[in-house]
């Protein structure tokens, strides 16, 4: 089944597919064990009943395993109406691609539903939410041990909380059931600092990448990220995150911000926060402390910039407009923003691309702190503390007894403080 | 992800035909893949 709108011939699936056999070419693989990586392992389709305001509707939904090399298979659940068994399976495998480049242990799954939860109340979300987790937990598609869940468009710690509880009580006997899915709420077996992860991520990428400076210089770039014009698409969890880190703490310059109705553009630099806090407020990004608005957001991808970062859907940059990107670098936030074909004209214009596979890591980075710190019951850091202080404060003694003069207060403080689980997970 | 494009710029510059990121990166996870693959067998 497959409701994707193939804007330029590849399907998702077929262009992850293209970019993977280009790789196999060059590292000679045998072609047998290539099949066997690139092979979806299991498909799961549920179709459900759910009673909304007195009529029974009903509710598509996919799991896809794309492997098991590593157990549990991890990747997100989409709520959206894109979704189908074609964009999830593709999805899958690129979460075994990124799971194996920043060298977390785990196979690649992805799961989508397909609804607009805009549609329904937050009581009826949670009807359809925990209906859907049940149905994958009773056909193996949710465990701790073999399949774990996190968020992605249109879910957040909201969903894998209820998840979560919906496995629990299936399975109370089950005693590293709060493992089961990741990106929770803190108070319900979250871990501090998964939120804004797969942002953080977008972050440190950029960061480490301007500290090479052979591939700063043949990006076309001078300097580090300081002051460094970027557009960004989409202003959700990732998008967000990404721009306020970036605009905060290294002086880049958010000129352009890229939402589904439009794009508002300040040269001088957007204020991140408040432009979110008005979007969520107002529902659009227009009208926004008097920054201009256009309604043709396509357009925005293509503004003069340093770097672009699409942090929204996929295929945003494909045949059609490829050729009109004037950005250096383009940094991969969301899952397969570039087309195969577009790839190939991006890479013919000099224009470098951070991929998607490795760029938004980040969060499931974090997802596997936060499994780890499940099965282990206890929060990281919670039993070093007290120790790491006090030999934070030996220390400063020995230095005191040593030089016969007072370690400074800034000093002390830095000394004698012990990690908590947010210093260790950022 | 510091160490993760270390690795992919590394990729890239040292595999010859190697043109992006893209393809580094791939050609790491396919490498570290294939390994379970052959170390293990198939089951």
């Amino acid at each position: 089944m497959s409701n994707h709108t193939e804007r330029d011939g590849l399907s998702f699936r077929q262009s992850v597919d293209h970019m993977v056999d280009r790789a196999v070419q060059i590292m000679n693989l045998d072609p047998a064990v290539a099949n066997a990586i690139k092979a979806c392992a299991s498909v799961l389709q549920v179709t459900f009943p759910v009673e909304i305001r007195g009529k029974i509707e009903m509710f598509t939904g996919w799991r896809a395993v794309h492997s098991i090399h590593r157990l549990p298979s991890k990747g997100g659940i989409r709520f959206a109406t894109s979704v189908d068994q074609m964009e999830v399976e593709a999805l899958a495998a690129l979460m075994t691609y990124k799971c194996a480049i920043v060298d977390v242990p785990f196979g690649g799954s992805k799961g989508g539903l397909f609804i607009n939860p805009n549609d329904y109340s937050r009581d009826e979300m949670q009807r359809i939410t925990r209906r859907f987790a049940r149905e994958l937990a009773e056909k193996g598609f949710l465990n701790p041990a073999t399949n774990v869940p996190a968020p992605d468009m249109g879910t957040g710690q909201r969903e894998m909380a209820w998840i979560a509880d919906t496995y629990k009580h299936l399975n109370p006997g089950d005693i590293n059931h709060i493992a089961c899915v990741t990106g929770k709420p803190v108070a319900h077996g979250g871990i501090r600092g998964r939120t804004e992860a797969t942002g953080r991520g977008i972050q440190y990428a950029l960061r480490e990448f301007f500290r090479h400076p052979d591939e700063v210089k043949s990006a076309g770039f001078k300097g580090d990220l300081a002051g460094k014009k970027v557009v960004i698409q989409g202003l959700g969890n990732v998008g967000y995150h990404a721009a306020k880190f970036l605009s905060e703490e290294d002086d880049v310059k958010i000129i352009a911000i890229i939402e589904h109705d439009g794009v508002i553009i300040n040269e001088d630099g957007i204020q991140v926060q408040q432009a979110y806090f008005h979007k969520n407020d107002t529902g659009s990004i227009k009208g926004f402390a008097g920054t201009p608005f256009s309604p043709d957001g396509a357009k925005g991808l293509e503004l003069e910039c340093d770097i672009l970062i699409p942090a929204a859907l996929e295929a945003v940059i494909h045949e059609g407009n490829a050729n009109n990107i004037k950005a250096k670098l383009i940094a991969e936030a969301a899952n397969g923003p570039v087309t195969f074909e577009a790839d190939r004209i991006l890479q013919k214009k000099g224009i470098a691309i951070l991929p998607d596979a490795f760029m938004n890591a980040g969060g499931v980075i974090v997802s596997y702190f936060e499994w780890i710190r499940n099965l282990t019951h206890i929060r990281f850091g919670r039993l070093e503390r007290r120790f790491d202080e006090a030999r934070g404060q030996h220390i400063v003694h020995a230095l005191e007894a040593m030089s016969n003069n007072p370690v400074p207060d800034w000093i002390q403080k830095e000394l004698v403080r012990g990690a908590d689980e947010f210093d260790l997970v950022r | 992800m510091r160490l993760a494009l270390q690795e992919i710029i590394e990729i890239y510059h040292r595999e010859n035909g190697i043109e992006d990121y893209r393809t580094a990166a791939y050609v790491i996870a396919l490498s570290k893949l294939s390994r379970t693959y052959l170390d293990v067998g198939v089951y």
